[in-house]
């Protein structure tokens, strides 16, 4: 055998044996990246968004919490986003279900956050489709509360508004404890008049607590969070009581039309899950959610 | 500037040349060429690339790990360092090596073989320089520098694990999940992909300057060294250029 | 069979060849003298385009190979063997695969028959041990015979030959004075070879020419080329102790 022949053979060998481990690597690594597992079972959820914030191809699903899929494709339609997501785990949807899309920080990056809704509701049908809530543009919404407390703040107006509001919200309470007769109809019904009285006894509570809590509201201030949670609630509650209390005809017309009933009945909802969150000091994203869900 | 599109216009034409004759050159007789070309491309590199690539990994995790502890998040060197090897340092560093040793060698090569008159008498023998020169070399580029980037990878990525492991406390199966929550395909096949660029490049500006060379053993010299700084500027524009196409 | 037409070459700011005309008969071996510098291996280079004139051309047969391009170049090309000044071999490649190489990239021949025909012309220039050899293991003169088994592995109708001789051992040199003939008078092939060693010139060349200045100054057979009254060539003649008396332009034997 020639001196150059044996050259070849070993130089073959290696050429051939590294091009086939790394052939190799390759292959385990593409599996490895790609979110499907072969050997398991995936499960999709197909939601629709008005709008996606950025959500990205490859984000994660949280269901409530825990870590359980990713997002495996986002499909522009007419005036929606269908987001589709592939999960480890069935999820069953209840009335009352919320899908969001929730900044992981605030430097950018999303999750889906899915939360079936309350255990006692009703399942959805399967066929159901779903509809995500508008996803909160954390540094947005952080600037524009972080001016208007400025603003408040410069111009010292912060407690008459608040004044202003509860004076607005008192009027409705009494207006709704008081108006037997103008809303006999929405009492009638033993759900609406208990949601009714819910609200009524939260809003008394907060506004107690707003009143004589002086002292209170200037700790509140020191807390950055709090305040601005606080200053948005006091701007939603502004316009929720503005629209109420102008509304007197409106009331009077719920009487009549059942659209506009069901819409009060929503919005009470709203109402009174606002509320229930400000006593938990839950995260503004909920206040948006009223502002934008309910008007 | 005149001469830089000149140049610029006979290194496309010999691409060009050498993209045809790659059919000649993987015929059943010439291959053989292509196999010593690839073996001088990829194996004899893998001694230099195996260090380099282990301490880019190690250098990456340490640094990102260090910052990422102030903030108690050192599990996420694992993507921080496959991320950026898979997009970046791992085609990157891998190209500026094989275009350091096998590209300067492959100009001084052929630069020598032009002084020497050896491409004269390929030429007298009717035999085109560019088909047996370049093509092999181009092939043997194309065909190894993405084989040699995948290599770079896993190298640097496990660099990155054992110092997780060992310097910031991150468990090697932390590291792997975080890795591959992270990391996707994308970023291993547009790797891969600039990686073939970089090996085209770096075989035509080897051979184009090989060819160019004058004036004897000095002409090498600065064939060499210009394959060198030539090879490298292109990497980063063009190198740039994908990551900007890809990643908006 | 090669035709110079007032050809003109500049190189490197100087003139190389000055408005030179000659014919090189087909069959004939055409040898060029001339001081180092003089511009003899540039013709040489003219005759295979790998220079090509600032004015005038140079024909190979009907073809003018100053203007050829593409496959006709190659063509006229594969008409030639050319043995370089520096024998040219490819560094990495064997002895065997350098002969070889022409017959393996430009034709369809298996690779036993390659081996044999390499093995041929190895034969002829006394190397047959050196086939598994790399050409930085040969001497000097080794390797330009090899070279020149390079040069005849494709059978061309016309070899030029750079210096064929030059740092060769007498001894050598005779063996490829002596091969240089038989080419020629037992294929028929036309030889142009450039030489410094007029011993070896008026041996094997049936027309001697004598470059200066860019000028071909003298084109004789080797019995006038002996008695010419120029200057540079008795110069040249002086300086390797040939007289005019003796009978030169004969064949050595041929081994
Ligand atoms: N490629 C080149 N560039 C510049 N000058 C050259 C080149 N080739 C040859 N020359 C010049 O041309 C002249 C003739 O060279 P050459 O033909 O090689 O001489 P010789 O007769 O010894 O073979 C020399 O002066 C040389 O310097
Ligand atoms: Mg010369």
């Amino acid at each position: 055998m020639k001196r150059s022949q044996l050259r070849d053979i070993s130089m073959e060998v290696m050429v051939g044996a590294f091009m086939f481990m790394i052939l190799l690597a390759l292959g385990f690594f593409t599996i490895i990246l790609s979110y499907e597992n072969i050997f398991r079972q995936y499960h999709e959820v197909t939601v629709k968004f008005d709008h996606v914030s950025g959500l990205r191809q490859g984000d994660n699903v949280f269901l409530r919490g825990v870590m359980i899929g990713r997002v495996r494709s986002l499909i522009v339609e007419n005036d929606r986003v269908e987001v589709t997501a592939s999960l480890q785990r069935p999820v069953n949807m209840r009335e009352g279900y919320r899908i969001e899309i929730i900044p992981s920080s605030v430097l950018g990056g999303q999750y889906l956050s899915i939360d079936e809704g309350p255990p006692d509701a009703p399942a959805l049908p399967e066929d159901t489709v779903l509809y995500g809530r508008p996803p909160v543009d954390l540094i947005d919404e952080a600037t524009s509360a972080v001016q208007a407390v400025r603003q408040s703040l410069d111009e010292g107006e912060v407690l008459h508004n608040l004044e202003a509001i509860m004076a607005q919200v008192n009027t409705i309470t009494h207006q709704l404890s008081a108006g037997e007769g103008t809303l006999g109809r929405l009492l009638m019904e033993d759900e609406v008049y208990n949601e009714l009285a819910q609200v009524t006894t939260n809003l008394r509570t907060v506004s107690e607590q707003l009143s004589t809590g002086q002292g209170t509201l200037g700790r509140l201030l020191m807390e950055d969070d709090v305040y601005n949670e606080l200053e948005q609630l006091t701007a939603n509650l502004r316009s929720v009581s503005e629209q109420m209390s102008t509304g007197q005809g409106t009331l009077g017309k719920l009487i009549a039309d059942d659209e506009l009933y069901e819409e009060a009945q929503l919005l009470m909802r709203e109402v009174r899950a606002a509320i229930d969150d400000f006593r938990e000091t839950a995260p503004i994203t909920t206040f948006t959610s009223i502002f934008f869900g309910a008007f | 500037m005149l001469l830089l599109f000149r140049n610029t216009g006979t290194a496309m034409c010999m691409l060009l040349e050498a993209f045809r004759d790659m059919p000649f050159m993987l015929s059943r007789r010439h291959r053989h060429d292509v196999l010593h070309q690839q073996f001088l491309t990829a194996i004899k590199s893998l001694g230099v690339i195996t260090v380099v690539a282990l301490f880019t990994g190690m250098i990456l995790a340490l640094q990102t790990g260090l910052e990422l502890r102030r903030f108690g998040q050192e599990v996420y060197i694992g993507s921080a360092v496959t991320v950026v090897m898979l997009r970046e340092m791992g085609p990157f560093m891998t190209a500026l090596i094989i275009a350091a040793s096998v590209g300067s060698a492959m100009a001084a090569q052929i630069g020598t073989m032009t002084v020497s008159e050896e491409i004269a008498a390929l030429e007298v023998m009717a035999i085109k320089p560019v088909r047996y020169l370049v093509t092999p070399r181009l092939l043997a580029m194309i065909m190894m520098m993405p084989l040699v980037t995948i290599y770079t990878n896993i190298i640097g990525v496990v660099g990155g694990a054992v110092v997780g492991h060992t310097q910031l406390g991150v468990s090697i199966t932390a590291y792997m999940d975080n890795a591959t929550q992270f990391a996707e395909n994308k970023d291993l096949y547009v790797g891969l992909l600039k990686s073939i660029l970089f090996g085209i490049i770096i075989a035509t500006v080897a051979c184009h300057q090989g060819f160019a060379t004058t004036q004897g053993a000095v002409g090498v010299g600065q064939a060499t060294r210009r394959t060198v700084v030539v090879s490298f500027l292109v990497i980063l524009t063009v190198g740039y250029m994908v990551t900007r196409l890809f990643y908006q | 069979m090669i035709r110079f037409e007032h050809v003109h070459k500049r190189l490197g700011g100087r003139v190389v060849l000055d408005d030179i005309s000659f014919e090189i008969e087909a069959g004939e071996t055409f040898v060029i003298v001339g001081a180092s510098g003089a511009g003899k291996s540039v013709s040489l280079k003219h005759m295979v385009r790998l220079l090509t004139p600032d004015a005038g051309r140079v024909m190979v047969g009907d073809a003018c190979v100053s203007q050829a391009r593409g496959e006709r170049l190659d063509h006229i090309r594969e008409r030639f063997g050319f043995l370089f000044q520096s024998a040219a071999l490819l560094q990495w490649l064997t002895v065997g695969d350098n002969v070889g190489l022409p017959l393996r990239m430009k034709t369809d021949l298996s690779d036993d028959e390659v081996d044999r025909q390499v093995r041929d012309r190895l034969a002829m220039v006394n190397l047959q041990d050196a086939f598994e050899k790399l050409p930085g293991e040969l001497s000097g003169g080794m390797r330009k015979r090899v070279g020149l088994a390079r040069a005849i592995i494709t059978d061309p109708e016309i070899i030029l030959y750079d210096e064929p001789t030059s740092g060769l051992d007498p001894v050598t040199s005779r063996t490829i004075d002596r091969l240089i003939n038989r080419l020629r008078s037992e294929l028929g092939v036309t030889s142009v070879v450039v030489t410094h060693d007029l011993h070896s010139a008026l041996a094997i060349g049936s027309r001697i020419a004598m470059l200066h200045d860019g000028k071909m100054v003298e084109i004789a057979t080797p019995d006038d080329f002996v008695r010419s009254r120029n200057e540079f060539i008795q110069g040249f003649l002086e300086a390797q102790y040939i007289t005019t008396q003796g009978n030169w332009g004969q064949t050595p034997e041929a081994s």
